[in-house]
């Protein structure tokens, strides 16, 4: 492997890991389309590297909520039995699938992510719901027992949830799993606004038992790429290596930068790679 | 119901051992293999490296089950103990096709 390749390969991948971060998509929605578009490799193993890369770092970031206490563990558990068989079933389809069909498939969710950022700004981190929110739970609900506790710290104040809507949740969650699976991305795209918008949990726990969900499922494609000689060793120590630091630094830029602002002008970035992901899936020529 | 907070504990523990299990035959890998050159090594390094960080959540989810049993809590014992099943079906699956 040339010396220049592996420097441009570290570099997208700490590019990834901070806009991934920064803004609440994870790394494998920047990295996939940069790795097959701006460095030529074949999009199975751009998918089958993002894997990996996205299990160790979902696993590092769910160790500090579960320290803080933010991940619902429970609800966790059930949706991620979900999630596990849609990422399994994502992983064997997108196997399947011819290169161009994988691109085209991505070309479309970006566009999909890029409308919900452009529309949608803060939908990965405002949107607090009422204290009392998610309370009015049905009678399976509360026996289940997936209400969740913890002690916000920006409030002062300790938190208390009830999940509603799990069913409907459990059914997005496979979807979820799908795309994951079949795309190489967390699948915090689709988990964490449905978790606040429709589960009404708040947004800081939504994203932590988003990621615990992610660092359970994501191997059940992981192993399928795995198999299928998707995932080379040397890029694949590049990315997580790079994508591990690049979170690091988005998750402490996101702390200080205006996302909004920066979440709708990186939109057009998402719809111009989509543009090309499409052209190179369809044939077509750019003029851009 | 008792609090799950032997379960998060016990998952954190798992978790942050198992990342930097995972992230040292990896970075070793690499430095072996950018270095010195030994290609080889450097990749059998890096591929246990992987393999731990792929062996990670069928081991949080075998933990949970435990955990949870252990506490008498029958059904999100069996809840983990689903995922665990999908995840070794998914290794079988890949092993197979």
């Amino acid at each position: 492997m040339q010396p220049a390749f592996l420097l441009w390969l570290s570099l997208a991948a700490v590019a990834g890991g901070v806009l991934g971060s920064f803004l609440g998509l994870g790394g494998g929605i920047i990295i996939v389309p940069v790795y097959t578009l701006g460095l030529g490799l074949p999009v199975h193993l751009a998918v089958g590297t993002s894997l990996v890369a996205v299990i160790a770092n979902a696993s590092s970031a769910a160790t500090v909520y579960l320290r803080s206490r933010l991940t619902n563990l429970r609800l966790a558990l059930v949706l991620a039995a979900v999630t596990a068989v849609g990422a399994l079933v994502g992983g064997l389809v997108g196997t399947s699938l011819a290169g161009t069909w994988l691109l085209a498939a991505f070309g479309f969710t970006l566009i999909a992510v890029g409308i919900l950022m452009l529309v949608r700004p803060d939908s990965s981190r405002a949107g607090e719901p009422r204290p009392e929110q998610g309370l009015a739970a049905d009678v399976a609900e509360r026996a289940w027992d997936l209400t969740g506790h913890y002690f916000d710290r920006a409030s002062g104040a300790p938190v208390t949830y009830r999940p509603r809507r799990v069913g409907t949740g459990v059914g997005f969650s496979f979807l979820a799993g799908i795309l994951s699976g079949m795309l190489g991305i967390g699948g915090g795209v689709v988990q964490v606004p449905v978790m606040n918008l429709l589960l009404g949990m708040p947004i800081k726990a939504a994203t932590a038992t988003s990621s615990h969900i992610i660092s359970l499922t994501a191997m059940a494609a992981a192993v399928v790429y795995l198999g299928r000689g998707y995932v080379e060793p040397v890029i694949t120590a590049v990315t997580v290596l790079g994508v591990f630091v690049g979170a690091r630094t988005g998750a402490r830029l996101a702390q200080v930068l205006p996302g909004t602002v920066i979440k709708r002008a990186f939109s057009v970035v998402l719809f111009y790679m989509a543009l090309r992901m499409l052209a190179e899936a369809f044939g077509l020529t750019l003029p851009f | 119901m008792p609090s799950d907070e032997p379960v998060y504990r016990r998952l954190a523990d798992l978790l942050r051992y198992g990342v930097v299990a995972g992230l040292v035959p990896v970075v070793a890998g690499l430095v072996l293999a950018l270095g010195t050159g030994r290609t080889g090594a450097a990749r059998a390094l890096i591929t246990a490296g992987v393999a731990l960080t792929l062996v990670l959540p069928p081991a949080q989810a075998l933990v949970a089950a435990v955990a949870y049993a252990s506490r008498g809590d029958r059904r999100f014992a069996l809840v983990a103990t689903g995922v665990l099943f999908v995840q070794l079906l998914a290794a079988a699956v890949a092993w197979i096709r």
